[in-house]
């Protein structure tokens, strides 16, 4: 039996989303946790996270330069269509990305740049196997910025987390989950959320005939 | 409920040390809020447009 698939995700963007996702929840176990009284040795565990979150992010803007993908990430008119059609106004289909995934995709990117750019500043006054700690590289009152910076994030970064979690869990928004594993989203999920003139995927290959 | 938070140094000048961790509740709590507000409003709209004249 022939199966009716489009391909939204490519497996080099799931690996980028999933060790992303694996990274901050261990940044934020590792960072906020001590915080709130529970004791054990977090530091190197944090800086590494926060290294391979770093090269995540890095990939990621590579890639998507090279192969011209931020095109379906910027915003649109339509975005602004479907935000009213949640008001009442008639109702209009996204391109690959609805408005409320680009607004988390650009959240989450600033969180992470902040964090990231603030985390590689804080390395300094940490030993690591290249370098010994240099707490005096700045000033008191920059590194204090730069942790009102890097805990703010930190902070955002709960409320994103649990919202992305909530929003992908949610049974309206299954395809998506699925298609973020799997790489594929249904033919009737693709016609019925997207609109084929913003958004023409590739056809999935047929995992019986192994073929497009 | 401090938003930031302060010590200070060996001369006794007042330093700044980051945010204030007891906000993670805060946070947490508006994430929780957000999610409690749409899950009853989906849960709630399929009824309301129903009950609306002419559905």
């Amino acid at each position: 039996m022939s199966q009716d698939r489009v391909i939204r995700h490519r497996a080099a963007d799931r690996l980028f989303h999933w060790i992303m996702a694996a990274s901050v929840l261990m940044l934020l176990g590792t960072g906020l946790l001590p915080a709130l009284g529970v004791r054990f040795d977090w530091v190197a565990l944090h800086w590494i996270s926060g290294l391979v979150l770093v090269a995540a992010i890095l990939f990621h803007i590579v890639r998507i330069a090279a192969w011209s993908k931020l095109r379906t990430m910027l915003p649109a008119r339509r975005d602004l269509e479907e935000i009213r059609a949640a008001f009442g106004a008639p109702p209009v289909k996204p391109g690959k990305y609805s408005a409320a995934q680009k607004a988390m995709h650009y959240v989450a990117s600033l969180l992470s740049l902040a964090a990231a750019a603030t985390g590689l500043l804080m390395m300094v006054k940490v030993d690591t196997p290249w370098w010994k700690r240099n707490p005096y590289w700045l000033d008191a009152t920059t590194w204090g910025g730069i942790y009102v910076v890097h805990g703010f994030a930190a902070l955002c970064f709960v409320s994103v987390v649990m919202l992305h979690v909530y929003f992908a869990l949610r049974p309206e928004k299954r395809a998506y989950l699925r298609a973020m594993l799997l790489g594929w989203m249904s033919g009737g999920d693709y016609r019925a959320q997207h609109d084929a003139s913003l958004w023409t995927p590739e056809s999935a290959p047929d995992p019986v005939k192994g073929r497009h | 409920m401090e938003i930031l938070r302060f010590s200070h140094n060996a001369w006794g000048q007042e330093v700044l040390e980051g945010v204030s961790f007891d906000l993670v509740y805060v946070f947490a709590g508006v994430a929780l809020a957000v999610i409690v507000i749409h899950m009853l409003y989906m849960w709630l709209r399929p009824r309301r447009r129903a009950a609306a004249p002419g559905a």
